[in-house]
């Protein structure tokens, strides 16, 4: 039902023919891919296969040689990575972005802080202000962190800081999330977490996530797209995906899964 | 623990700030009053550097620029208002109320025009750019025939001020300690506020802060600029306090003397670069009595400390974080 009435709308993010180049070597090729509202979208592919790469122009960080990325219907193909994060683009990093002396809920009151791209206000504290506590607070509990909120992020354990990027991506009401290998390094158990985690998020957010995980990405996707050097070779749901030939040679059978 | 550590050393350097002019005057010796004056005045500028340095690893080497100006600013002023030489039509004043803001308004602005040119850079670049700037600045005092040259501008008196007689060393002195006071408070306020939680992001993370929104010039612009007005402020004080302004107020070794003491004291820590600043000047007037080459031995010192002291001299008494 939810699925019915999301498919009828206009897709949060869409991605039209982009391409990107360093010299010789094609990153992203021809890449055209949507993302609904409520969708867990997963992005799969080898390594090298330039996911990392689509990312980073989806946040603007680089800039694409062609093609348009339209963010909830706005074309946002040039527009500077900090206000597109202000549209409501919230993401994760593969390699984990904290700031490592604040501690965990100051990260999180960041992420409230800077969701108009903050505030030049130098005399209240942001720590005093009972409302953004008690959302960061939330926040942390949502994905597990309650009882660490004043621990400095830099002195949580791997799997935790995982935790509390999603903590941070959630506190400014993201519009869309980008996900970039949340359950690298992460222990079975730990990622175990991390997808009951991601499955209590489904549905509420339009998720993009960028995975290796594949009992990961089978479990929580609803679509999948498959990015094989630069190109996606096919997208669809996790049945067709696990039965394509196509993928299967590309990816799947040819590379065990990591 | 750590807490009432804490506070007992900034009480303990409190009341050594307070009590500077009384044990001057029962020990005798004139010469600490001068002593307490100068680590008064360099610890606004220290205090100061540290907002950007230790808060937006802003690594300024051109500091001393503002220093200059903010001296040249009351010096200059002094000048004409003393011959009688109008300037731009403007009979001149004595008075600190006036003077005082128009030099840090021109720091603003220098700080303004530095800050822009300088921002789109970093790290190493940044450092370089505002090293150059300075150096305009120095070269600029140097070329004022009219204002001394390379020897500099003496001042007659000190600026005056309504029912305070800043002509007398200790009321001069308490002034300079309460603007200290009242500019650390401020600096405390600036960092522990919603642009300060954005600044501190931007030091720890720029990625993350763009990825939340944040545009970094800004913010680090704005922070330059309140930087050096207080380290113009520094300035304003030296000039009345010395009652001499030469061009090696903006020299070089001038920056790097802050960075030194900044570094010394412990960056981001705001009262660090406070207790840094006692310490050098300190051991700037021991060391130089004993031999005219006293960086001998305040080099491996600061080297020490680069190396070891992770957080400075307030590092090591409080703990890691402070602030």
């Amino acid at each position: 039902m939810a699925e019915l009435s999301s498919q009828q709308q206009a897709p949060i993010l869409a991605i039209d023919g982009l391409r990107k180049a360093f010299g010789a070597l094609v990153a992203t090729d021809d890449v055209t891919l949507d993302i609904r509202a409520g969708e867990l979208h997963a992005l799969i592919g080898p390594n090298g296969a330039g996911k990392s790469t689509l990312i980073t122009q989806i946040c603007g960080e680089l800039k694409p040689d062609a093609g348009r990325i339209l963010f909830d219907g706005r074309d946002v193909t040039r527009l500077r990575p900090h206000l597109r994060s202000r549209l409501g683009l919230g993401r994760t990093f593969q390699i984990t972005q904290l700031c490592p002396d604040f501690t965990a809920i100051e990260n999180v009151l960041l992420s409230i802080e800077t969701r108009g791209g903050g505030s030049f206000d130098m005399v209240s504290n942001p720590r005093g202000n009972a409302g953004a506590i008690a959302s960061a607070r939330e926040r942390l509990a949502e994905v597990g962190l309650g009882d660490l909120a004043d621990r400095r992020a830099e002195t949580l354990a791997h799997g935790q800081r995982r935790q509390l990027e999603i903590a941070v991506a959630l506190a400014r009401e993201p519009r869309l999330l980008l996900l970039d290998e949340p359950m690298a390094g992460l222990g079975p158990e730990e990622s175990a977490a991390m997808t009951r985690l991601l499955d209590g998020l489904k549905r509420r957010y339009a998720i993009l996530l960028v995975e290796h995980d594949m009992a990961a990405v089978f479990a929580l996707a609803d679509r999948v797209s498959v990015l094989v050097y630069g190109r996606v070779i096919f997208t669809g749901t996790v049945a067709e995906v696990r039965s394509d030939p196509q993928v299967r040679a590309a990816y799947l059978g040819g590379e065990p899964a990591c | 623990m750590t807490s009432r550590l804490r506070l007992a050393v900034i009480a303990g350097g409190l009341l050594f700030l307070l009590a500077a002019p009384y044990l001057a005057q029962v020990t005798g010796s004139a010469g600490l009053l001068g002593l307490a004056n100068r680590i008064a005045i360099y610890a606004i500028a220290a205090v100061s550097l540290d907002l950007i340095l230790g808060y937006g690893a802003l690594v300024s080497f051109g500091h001393a620029m503002f220093f200059g100006l903010g001296g040249y600013a009351v010096g200059i002023v002094a000048f004409h208002t003393g011959a009688g030489e109008p300037m731009l039509g403007w009979q001149g004043s004595n008075a600190a109320l006036i003077v005082w803001p128009l030099a840090l308004v021109a720091c603003a602005l220098l700080a303004a025009i530095v800050g822009t040119l300088s921002l789109k850079t970093s790290g190493v670049q940044f450092i370089m750019i505002t090293l150059a700037f300075a150096q305009m600045v120095f070269f600029v005092l140097v070329s004022l025939q009219s204002y001394g040259g390379d020897d500099g501008l003496l001042l007659d008196r000190r600026n005056t001020l309504p029912f305070i007689d800043l002509s007398r060393p200790t009321t001069f002195y308490y002034v300079c300690v309460a603007l200290l006071i009242g500019w650390t408070a401020f600096c405390a306020r600036v960092v522990n506020s919603r642009f300060g939680l954005v600044l501190q992001a931007l030091r720890q993370s720029e990625r993350r802060a763009i990825n939340l929104g944040v545009d970094p010039f800004p913010f680090r612009l704005t922070a330059f600029i309140i930087s050096a007005i207080g380290t113009g402020l520094a300035g304003v004080l030296w000039a009345n306090y010395a009652r001499f302004v030469s061009p090696d107020m903006a020299a070089w070794s001038k920056s790097g003397e802050f960075i030194a003491i900044v570094v010394l004291g412990g960056l981001g820590t705001l009262l660090g670069p406070i207790a840094g600043a006692a310490v050098f000047i300190a051991l700037e007037q021991i060391l130089s009595i004993w031999t005219e080459h006293w960086m001998i031995v305040m080099g491996p010192i600061l080297t020490l400390v680069a190396l070891f002291g992770r957080r400075g001299i307030a590092g090591r008494l409080f703990g890691e974080r402070n602030g």
